[in-house]
């Protein structure tokens, strides 16, 4: 039926006004049909933008935890390649020394030979070996020099890695926060409202600041507690000029105020450490000797071809072992610094007493203390520039990166959880009509039952949150040394970042500080007891107080003190004092989640 | 009289009515049947979101210590996640049937491998009540009685995948450096 066939083209002046005019009824119709069409329409449309808003906003929360989790995971891998390398670099000076014990094993065994030749044979058989000795004495000169060549380099590259790291774990949070923010302009205008606070919030388990010392406090028995948990790696390289700096700084505060040296710093680490780092914290030299040792000891056998378990337990072997004896085959490169110093210092004392010799002998007047002082900074000065020298390393400082000792265990840790919220409409997928039937016409068909199926709790209609989380790739137990999966985890670049559900960790967290606290304490009471018993042993058999506390302090003390402490004292006090400022800063909100998730 | 043309667009009117009625029920029915298959679309997408992050997580946040492996009870929790992502949206839909168990199904296909495609098909029984709908069903349904129409839809991911590490029981125990 078409309205040019209905509307008669010309209609009766009498027709044209009264009850009984027809014109307009089949345009009231068309109204009417009309406005069902637009509001189908609008149906349509309402539950079409609902469900994009809908999916828009769950893509955006996805991407905004994974990618941040990404660059998470992205930033422990490089740390994990930094450590490789050093490890690599490590490695050339551990060979170099491997060659210098071998040549002087050799040197002691030929010249033992010789004596021992000489006795029996008169000095024949003496003679014959001592061009062997020669040579070999000749070989190790050489590689002496080499050592001499390739030590400042490696030593450089070594203090430069080790700031590179500590930068990685400081600035790739910021990373992870920022360029996932990006993300919200993919959809702009669409999603009204999409909160970033929470995508800040949720990486406060990739901030969570180191816990404070106890500053002045005097313990009886002159042993000083510890004074906070490992030390994370996420405190700003401040470079050699501003750790000097800080550290005069605190040895002057300490002495004007008669404290403990030392708060200064770590107040300046804590207030470093509340911006947060990448879940690490130094590791101890020893650990990058084992290391490079491993990779010195496993590399022939690789390149000939030898299996990988087996590569894998004389590689944990060799770790162990060049890891105990750092101070045979590490430590040169730990004095180098000095030695170079030294030797410069020794140059340059020469230099200015050979020139006061020459004005003496020139009929000039003696130097006074000044001058010579003068001179031998100037001397010490030119000498460091004409060969290009820099300060000398500290090379206790060169500490390769391990997993915070917090987390110790990748799996199911909240400390590596990332998060991502997009708040959205509660009203969630339903029609647009509804509202525009209610607003417009005021037929509420919410109420009407017309709706079918309604949610009962707006709640059940969460907004689109996602959870990222980055953990390591663990296959399974600990390696043939024993090093668990969060030891190796630093030595292997196999972080990745995935998404997971959104879950209540709130035990997870509760249980992880509880056994911080344990870790924490145990060392107090271990440390405690020790001290208590080293009065007596001080008194009695002096010669074992020493070796007995390192052993109680690190051993017995931690393992008695997480018996006693773990089970109740941490889970039910410690952790609910701590637990509770947790909750206070909202330390992430987690959504009540259905049951059988917990 | 019989040329009196009064009243004749009543007439008219009387008699396309039922017509343009039958029309717009028809126009209203597709409408809604368009936003239906939408939110099935939507409830696939959501489905498959779910299938992707749930099935790969670790096991033991499924608290059924029946086993440590990722079968069982455990994996049929996971099952029942997935499909409550859809049951989400649909029942915060109107017009879908999701009282019963198997008014709305779930269906995950692909390798549990990384990278590989998880396919999720969601089907879901819609309600055809208003208005003259359920005759309409009926031709163009499920046919028989069933006053409901049922929509199905595909939706596929990535699965993503992560080696996890099965002992969780290692205590704390700090660095111990060599003296």
């Amino acid at each position: 039926m078409s309205c040019a066939a209905t509307l008669p083209l010309s209609l009766p002046a009498d027709e044209e006004s009264g009850l009984l005019g027809q014109r307009g009824s089949v345009l009231i119709a068309g109204l009417f049909a009309g406005i069902i069409l637009v509001l189908c329409g609008l149906h349509v449309i309402g539950v079409t933008k609902a469900i994009l808003i809908r999916a828009l906003g769950q893509n955006m929360a996805d991407a905004i935890a994974l990618e941040s989790s990404v660059w998470h995971a992205q930033g422990m891998n490089l740390i994990v390649l930094i450590n490789l390398m050093m490890a690599g670099a490590m490695a050339l000076l551990v060979t170099i020394r491997l060659v210098q014990i071998v040549l002087i094993t050799a040197i002691a065994l030929l010249t033992l030979a010789a004596v021992i030749a000489s006795i029996f044979s008169g000095g024949q058989a003496a003679q014959a070996i001592r061009p062997w000795i020669q040579r070999f004495a000749q070989q190790l000169v050489k590689v002496q020099r080499l050592e001499d060549k390739l030590s400042p380099k490696i030593g450089t590259f070594l203090v430069y890695a080790a700031e590179g790291e500590r930068l990685i774990a400081a600035v790739m949070p910021y990373v992870a926060l920022a360029r996932p923010i990006t993300r919200t302009d993919d959809v702009p205008g669409l999603v009204v409202g999409v909160s970033l606070v929470p995508a800040w919030l949720d990486q406060k388990f990739s901030k969570f600041p180191q816990i404070p010392g106890l500053g002045t406090v005097t313990i009886p028995g002159g042993w000083k507690p510890e004074t906070s948990f490992p030390a994370r790696m996420g405190t700003l390289p401040l470079g050699p000029k501003g750790d000097a700096w800080l550290k005069g700084f605190d040895a002057k505060i300490a002495k004007g105020k008669n404290i403990r040296p030392g708060l200064v710093t770590e107040a300046v680490d804590l207030a470093r450490g509340i911006f947060g780092s990448l879940p690490v914290q130094e590791e101890d030299f020893y650990q990058l000797c084992g290391r490079a040792g491993e990779m010195v000891v496993t590399f022939f056998p690789a390149v000939v071809g030898m299996d990988d378990a087996a590569l894998e337990k004389l590689g944990a072997f060799a770790g162990v072992v060049f890891g105990s004896l750092q101070t045979m085959t590490c430590t040169p490169l730990k004095q180098l610094g000095q030695k170079m110093e030294n030797e410069i210092r020794s140059a340059a004392d020469q230099k200015c007493v050979r020139d006061e010799e020459q004005d003496i002998a020139a009929g000039k007047d003696e130097w006074d203390k000044k001058k010579r002082e003068k001179c031998r900074e100037d001397e010490i000065k030119k000498a460091k520039k004409d060969s290009g020298y820099t300060e000398p390393q500290n090379f206790d400082s060169l500490k390769v990166a391990r997993l915070w000792g917090i987390i110790q265990h990748p799996k199911a840790s909240p400390w590596l959880h990332v998060w991502g919220i997009v708040p959205l409409h509660p009203d969630g997928p339903k029609s647009r009509f509804f509202r525009d039937m209610k607003n417009l016409f005021g037929f509420d068909l919410d109420t009407a039952g017309v709706q079918g199926a309604t949610v009962a709790d707006p709640s059940e209609l969460d907004p689109a949150n996602a959870m990222g989380e980055f953990r390591h790739v663990c296959d399974g137990g600990p390696d043939p040394a024993q090093r668990s999966c969060a030891e190796n985890s630093m030595w292997r670049p196999g972080w990745f970042a995935k998404l997971v559900p959104v879950r209540d960790i709130t035990d997870e967290i509760r249980q992880k500080l509880g056994d911080a606290m344990a870790g924490w304490f145990s060392r107090f009471l271990g440390k405690g007891i020790a001290s208590a018993t080293d009065r007596y042993l001080q008194r009695f058999v002096p010669a074992a107080s020493k070796p007995f506390i390192t052993v109680f302090e690190r051993h017995l003390g931690i393992t008695l003190g997480q018996r006693m402490l773990n089970n109740w004292f941490n889970r039910r006090f410690l952790t609910g004092i701590v637990f509770t400022r947790v909750n206070n800063v909202e330390f992430f909100t987690a959504p009540d989640y259905p049951e059988h998730l917990h | 009289m019989i040329r009196d043309e009064r009243g004749i667009a009543y007439v008219e009117t009387l008699v396309a009515m039922p017509v343009m009625f039958f029309a717009f029920n028809i126009i209203f029915l597709f409408g809604y049947l368009c936003a239906a298959q939408l939110i099935v679309q939507r409830a696939a997408s959501a489905a498959a979101r779910a299938a992707v992050v749930f099935l790969p997580d670790d096991p033991e946040y499924y608290n059924r210590p029946d086993t440590q492996s990722n079968s069982g009870k455990r994996s049929a929790t996971k099952e029942a996640c997935v499909k409550m992502a859809a049951m989400r949206v649909l029942e915060a839909s109107p017009g879908f049937m999701t009282t019963n168990a198997n008014d709305v199904t779930v269906d995950v296909a692909g390798d549990k491998k990384e990278f590989a495609t998880t396919t999720v098909t969601v089907t879901a029984k819609y309600s055809c009540s208003r208005f003259l709908g359920a005759s309409l069903c009926r031709v163009i349904g499920s046919g028989g009685s069933a006053n409901f129409v049922q929509l199905s839809s595909k939706s596929a991911l990535p699965y993503q995948e992560g080696m996890v590490e099965k002992s969780s029981t290692q205590p704390l125990v700090p660095p111990t450096p060599p003296p």
